[in-house]
């Protein structure tokens, strides 16, 4: 074996792994179906994902399509992480399911595949792929308990509106490499630049296809109409996953995209975003305001997150981008841990999700300990201090004020405001007495157990960091030297 | 300044830590007994009381003003936090802080035995809560570094929240149950956490101007004091301070909040409220505004003042129309911190002296009012002025107390509230004569409403024949406490003044001649 061929091999361990992990789990189906060990296995490929991605190794090219440096594996190692902590909170969610449940674990290792080739895409076939394996591994995640209709409806929901982004996008990156001849992201920079007359106006086109794509993937203001119906059909693990893998790794390689294809060029298009990034925090908090379901309320929340999100995208800048791996990062433990007390609290996969506000009422005196990750999870969302989520936003004003975006910053600071709204309401309710049922109702199980370790780890990663920033605020900045 | 070796650095992150863990073992606690958290909750707070004089005992201040230009702390700790940012975990604490420490020491104990035989239930998360939001305030008022300092005066929030919303009472008559506490709580939250964003904001803003400087990123407060700004820049900064500040304080606009959120409270709450959070806002105020942005205070010193009359004036109109007994106490709040309000922007030594005393008066005697509020609410179940009345015969000790209370309120000579006043309008008239002499009235209305109280409530034929239950030993215990020490501030406020001396007048001198090496 050449040394070429070993470091190459080595770089791109994590999607071996997934890959391998994926045949193993397929034929262990097929010889015996043992959910607990298919579990343990898929946690065991997770764990070892991360692993491989923390050992220091130099950026490798892996034929133009993939690049594994320092920033994709930080983004492969959290998106690994959160495939872990999904396992662990499906585990429980699937235990009284009457189908099948292994092929659950399949589904979210191709899924945490197509997030880990997005993180390395330099190229927009590598970026189609990633999405693809992503976005039909979602479907079947969404869809997964097949007999109930409000997880079809969502699967159905789901699948169009993809396809339809995905459509888009195709267009998008056909109508650019018409005008520049290249689909390779290093190579696009130059070409767009020098591109004149009709080559530029199809170009310009182009990109505004693929930023339109992109709307759609991250829930955007007006692209955000899936989300809602998605989020509260979907079972609420697979929610947590798909608000945070699904969008975050769209955000991760969105980043290096625009490396290439920077907004300074498209002025035009650079305003429709802020004002796709103005509304989405509007309406994504107004809507949630007026929720009575949690579930859709996390969602339209979730569109407001990345409407801040899209701030650090705009403004450009060193800041600007570490506010944006650092915000996927927060977003990651908050959302989960959201949807993992969720998860924690709902009958499975048989029956529907506890998303009613009420289901909530006097939580903290019948489940204290889902209650006390449940509530900093609200609060980090809101952005209170002491909780990662706060650092988050602080990032994301940080890289606003650098740049003088004060429209956008005082956008964000509002729709904080309105968000502590619902945040708190969610919050104090699960406080409030219930009629009737006061007393504790914890029962101790394997299932319980496997969810509050989860449940447990997000709630360390919440308040880790948020007091003590800086291993996560170093990592991010490394990963950012190595995108260059 | 040698310091004294009595004098561990590690008494500062002490003053937090011990309520911050006093709450952890309270709640634990609750699964003894109910009495364990409450004496918990009491020993914690008394023991910051100690640290507090411990301090202020080895202190050793001479009441003389640093020759140079640099603040000058007691007591200082530093440690590493994020250095990606130049965040340093950074408190020190100067007479300002040291004496508001105290306060809150103080108040912190009255609060937990107020809410003795009030709090029934969940006692244990009540004391986490109420520990937690005092070891915020503590944080708040030593915090050196301006992204610690944020990040206090956010996490005390959140424990006010749940105590407003938890324990509260919904108005009488009010909507149905449970409903308007919660909107009181939000409805603090939100106001507060708004404006706390828009200061954020401020804050980076000034950091980045800093960076811009120096090549270096630090939210240190003694290296952001120099930073040199255009004008216009200052003037937009400070309004962003002013303006998380001013809602805590509160300013006359921005004041909504607080009535509902007094009355919604439980005692425990407003005492904290009043006499703790409302303090935040002045010394952010004082710490921050005047001394990072002279110019631009001293600019819009005209506005500021203009809007401490309205708040004085209005507030104390507001008062005399209430029939609620505890609503009529918070909108003399916002008549007191309007006088506040207008000390700081006078801005000579003297006027900042005044509002310092005012400031300490003001949290003790309206802490006892709200006690004595919540006191008559365990016994009548009711807050309406209209069902009291005749209680000078039904509860001597009580009416005893209500009476010396709302004097000092009022501001009689001899008790702190009076020193404060004086020396506010004293401070003041030399630099803003008309507006002083307006504010001036407001000392009539505080009369007026002070013995309107007394008047309706003690006065006059009994509402009902229902015996009423005198004060208990603790009452009595507490009143009396909260009586020497006014007395104390009313006849001999020399030691406090000379504490606080050299802060109050570097900061003067800064806001009269501008930061030296600006």
């Amino acid at each position: 074996m050449s040394a070429a061929l070993q470091v190459q091999l080595l770089a791109g361990a994590p999607l071996l792994l997934m890959a391998a992990g994926i045949v193993l789990v397929m034929l262990l189906i097929a010889a015996q179906r043992d959910h607990r060990a298919i579990a343990q296995l898929t946690t065991l490929g997770f764990i070892l994902a991360v692993g491989a991605c923390l050992i220091p190794q130099p950026t490798v090219e892996i034929t133009p399509l993939l690049v594994i440096d320092d920033y994709a594996r930080l983004a492969m190692a959290l998106f690994a992480a959160a495939g872990a902590i999904t396992v662990l909170l499906v585990y429980g969610y699937l235990a009284r399911h009457d189908g099948w449940r292994e092929e659950m674990y399949l589904l979210l290792l191709l899924a945490v595949l197509g997030a880990m080739v997005l993180t390395a895409a330099r190229h927009a076939a590598t970026l189609l792929l990633g999405l693809e394996t992503l976005g039909v591994a979602l479907l079947g995640m969404v869809a997964y308990p097949l007999l109930r209709k409000r997880p079809l409806e969502a699967g159905i929901k789901y699948l169009v509106l993809s396809a339809a982004s995905t459509a888009t996008l195709l267009f998008g990156f056909a109508l650019v490499y018409a005008a520049t001849g290249s689909l390779q992201f290093d190579a696009l920079g130059a070409l767009l630049a020098a591109g004149e007359g009709s080559d530029r106006a199809i170009a310009q086109a182009g990109l505004g296809l693929v930023w339109v794509g992109f709307a759609f993937k991250l829930s955007l203001v007006p692209f955000h109409l899936w989300t809602a119906d998605v989020y509260e059909g979907a079972p609420a693990p697979v929610a947590g996953f798909l608000a945070t893998v699904s969008k975050g790794a769209v955000a991760v390689v969105l980043l290096r995209w625009l490396d290439a294809a920077s907004l300074a060029q498209t002025p035009m298009l650079t305003q429709a975003l802020a004002a796709l990034a103005i509304a989405s925090i509007a309406v994504g908090n107004l809507a949630a305001l007026q929720q009575n379901n949690v579930k859709r309320l996390l969602a339209y929340s979730s569109i407001a997150h990345f409407g801040y999100l899209l701030v650090p995208f705009l403004v450009g800048g060193d800041t600007a981008r570490e506010a944006v791996l650092f915000y996927v990062a927060a977003y990651a433990v908050m959302t989960l841990g959201s949807f993992g007390a969720i998860a924690a609290l709902s009958p499975g996969a048989n029956a529907e999700d506890a998303d009613h506000l009420y289901d909530y009422r006097g939580l903290f005196w019948r489940r204290p300990l889902v209650t006390s990750v449940f509530t900093p999870m609200l609060l980090a969302q809101a952005g209170i201090p002491l909780t990662v989520g706060f650092l988050a936003k602080f990032y994301i004003l940080a890289a606003a004020v650098e740049r003088h975006a004060w429209v956008l910053a005082v956008a964000v600071v509002l729709g904080s405001a309105v968000g502590l709204f619902y945040y708190l309401r969610l919050v104090v309710v699960q406080f409030l007495p219930r009629p009737g049922g006061m007393r504790p109702e914890t029962v101790w199980s394997e299932i319980t157990v496997t969810r509050g370790v989860a449940l447990a780890l997000l709630l360390v990663a919440l308040i880790v960091g948020g007091v003590w920033p800086q291993p996560l605020a170093g990592a991010v900045a490394r990963a950012l030297a190595a995108l260059g | 300044m040698d310091v004294s070796p009595a004098l561990n650095p590690w008494l500062l992150p002490a003053l937090i830590l011990v309520p911050f863990f006093g709450g952890l073992l309270a709640w634990y606690a609750e699964r003894w007994s109910l009495t364990w958290p409450r004496w918990i909750g009491l020993l914690s707070m008394a023991a910051t009381c100690v640290l507090a004089i411990w301090i202020w005992a080895h202190a050793g201040v001479a009441p003389v003003v640093p020759p140079h230009g640099s603040p000058e702390w007691i007591i200082e700790f530093r440690a590493g936090w994020i250095p990606r940012w130049g965040v340093s975990f950074h408190l020190g604490i100067d007479g300002l802080g040291l004496l508001m420490v105290l306060l809150t020491g103080v108040l912190g104990v009255l609060s937990v035995a107020c809410s003795w035989r009030e709090i029934q239930q969940y006692v244990g998360f009540f004391h986490l809560n109420l520990l937690w939001n005092l070891a915020g305030v503590m944080g708040v008022f030593m915090a050196l570094d301006l992204f610690l300092f944020f990040v206090f005066w956010e996490a005390m929030l959140v424990p006010m929240y749940f105590l407003i919303a938890l324990w509260g009472h919904s108005s009488q008559g009010g909507s149905r149950g449970g409903r308007s506490r919660v909107y009181a709580a939000t409805k603090f939250f939100i106001f507060t956490q708004a404006s706390g964003l828009l200061m954020l904001v401020g804050i980076l803003a000034l950091v980045w101007l800093h960076q811009q400087n120096t090549g270096e990123w630090s939210f240190s407060y003694a290296e952001l004091l120099y930073t040199p700004l255009s004008s216009l820049q200052e003037m937009l900064l400070m309004l962003a301070f002013f303006l998380g500040f001013a809602v805590k304080l509160p300013v006359f606009p921005l004041h909504p909040w607080l009535p509902d959120a007094h009355s919604q409270a439980p005692t425990a709450g407003s005492v904290d409220l009043a006499g703790v959070l409302l303090k935040t806002g002045a010394y952010g105020l004082l710490r921050f505004v005047l001394p990072l942005f002279p110019n631009a205070s001293m600019d819009f010193a005209p506005v500021a003042m203009a809007l401490a009359i309205l708040g004085i004036l209005y507030g104390a109109k507001m008062a005399l129309v209430q029939t609620d007994i505890k609503r009529l106490v918070a909108y003399t709040s916002v008549s007191h911190m309007g006088f506040v309000l207008l000390g700081i922007y006078a801005g000579t030594t003297l006027a900042l002296q005044g509002a310092l005393l005012l400031m300490l008066a003001h949290g003790l005697a309206t802490g006892a009012l709200f006690i004595l509020c919540g006191e008559l609410y365990e016994r009548l179940h009711s807050r309406e002025l209209g069902r009291m009345g005749g209680l000078t015969r039904r509860a001597p000790h009580y009416a005893t107390a209500l009476m010396f209370f709302a004097l000092a309120s009022l501001g009689l000579p001899g008790l702190g509230n009076f020193v404060g006043e004086f020396l506010v309008l004293f401070g003041s008239f030399a630099v803003a004569p008309w507006i002083t002499a307006i504010a001036a009235t407001g000392l009539i209305l505080a009369a007026v409403y002070s013995l309107y109280i007394v008047q309706r409530a003690l006065h006059g034929p009994p509402a009902d024949d229902t015996p009423i239950e005198d004060l208990t030993g603790r009452e009595k215990l507490m009143m009396a406490f909260v009586m020497l020490a006014l007395l104390a501030l009313g006849l001999y406020p020399q030691p406090v003044i000379d504490l606080a001396f050299a802060p109050l007048a570097q900061i003067a001198n800064w806001y009269a001649l501008g930061v030296p090496g600006a």
